[in-house]
């Protein structure tokens, strides 16, 4: 459809950076989930609790401030590109399109900023 | 145009449908976990709240979601980018299988947290 062209779902290269995104989250959410819920230590497996301190102390380092936002720009580009590929094949009126992307793109720069200040410039109180 | 329930269309509207999913827990994870900012008390406040039993089952109902959507995800990989498959049936099921390890690996600890009251009682079920 020529009229979906501009605001569509990015064609080839937005399939791709699906596919990569996906591929490099997998290791990421996996590692996320790990290292946020449980511990692995005496007494044996468990679930974590999450803590104020426990948060802090890790990111406290740098390097892990480096790692926490790469995986909130990776997953805030997929989740919010799938939503828009869904949007973009289910609704069909050119200004609801547009409404609706405004609304994923204003969502997604939002989320972008609330991540990045809870993160970026985190000391431990 | 008429959809049929074969097993490719069934996983991917499972794939969608579990990503718009991941989606909407990703936008209420940002707001929460933004909580930091407003310090300890404030923060692991929020955390007591969410560590009641209703929450536990959902954060286990969350992990099943998670883990459908990277085991698709894999085998969308394996098709696309690996080469392609012989049986796509035996890979859709070889993922799910990895998949359900991963989940029983992941939720039997948060569903002694939820019951048990604390991690600490897990180590001695676990040891």
């Amino acid at each position: 459809m020529s009229t979906d062209r501009g605001l569509g779902s990015g064609g080839l290269m937005g399939w791709f950076f699906q596919r990569l995104t996906g591929l490099l989250l997998i290791p990421a959410v996996l590692a996320h989930v790990w290292v946020t819920h449980y511990v692995l230590g005496d007494p044996g497996f468990q679930a974590n609790e999450i803590s104020y301190q426990a948060v802090a102390e890790r990111l406290s380092n740098p390097f892990w401030k480096l790692i926490d936002l790469g995986f909130l720009a990776l997953v805030l580009f997929h989740g919010l590109r799938g939503v828009w590929n869904w949007l973009d094949e289910s609704v069909h009126r050119p200004w609801f399109r547009i409404a609706l992307f405004s609304v994923v793109v204003v969502l997604g720069a939002a989320l972008a900023v609330l991540g990045t200040v809870t993160i970026l410039p985190f000391r431990a109180s | 145009m008429r959809y049929r329930w074969h097993l490719g269309y069934v996983a991917w509207l499972l794939n969608r449908i579990t990503g718009i999913a991941i989606t909407g827990y990703l936008v209420l994870h940002i707001w929460v976990i933004h909580h930091l900012t407003k310090g300890p008390e404030a923060f692991n406040q929020v955390m007591d709240f969410l560590q009641q039993p209703l929450f536990k089952l959902g954060e286990i109902g969350l992990l099943g979601i998670v883990l459908y959507h990277a085991a698709n995800g894999v085998r969308l990989l394996f098709i696309e980018w690996g080469g392609g498959a012989r049986n796509q049936k035996r890979l859709f099921w070889w993922v799910m299988a990895a998949g359900v390890v991963l989940f029983i690996f992941g939720a039997y600890p948060i569903l002694f947290s939820a019951f048990e009251g604390g991690s600490h009682q897990l180590g001695e079920v676990m040891r």
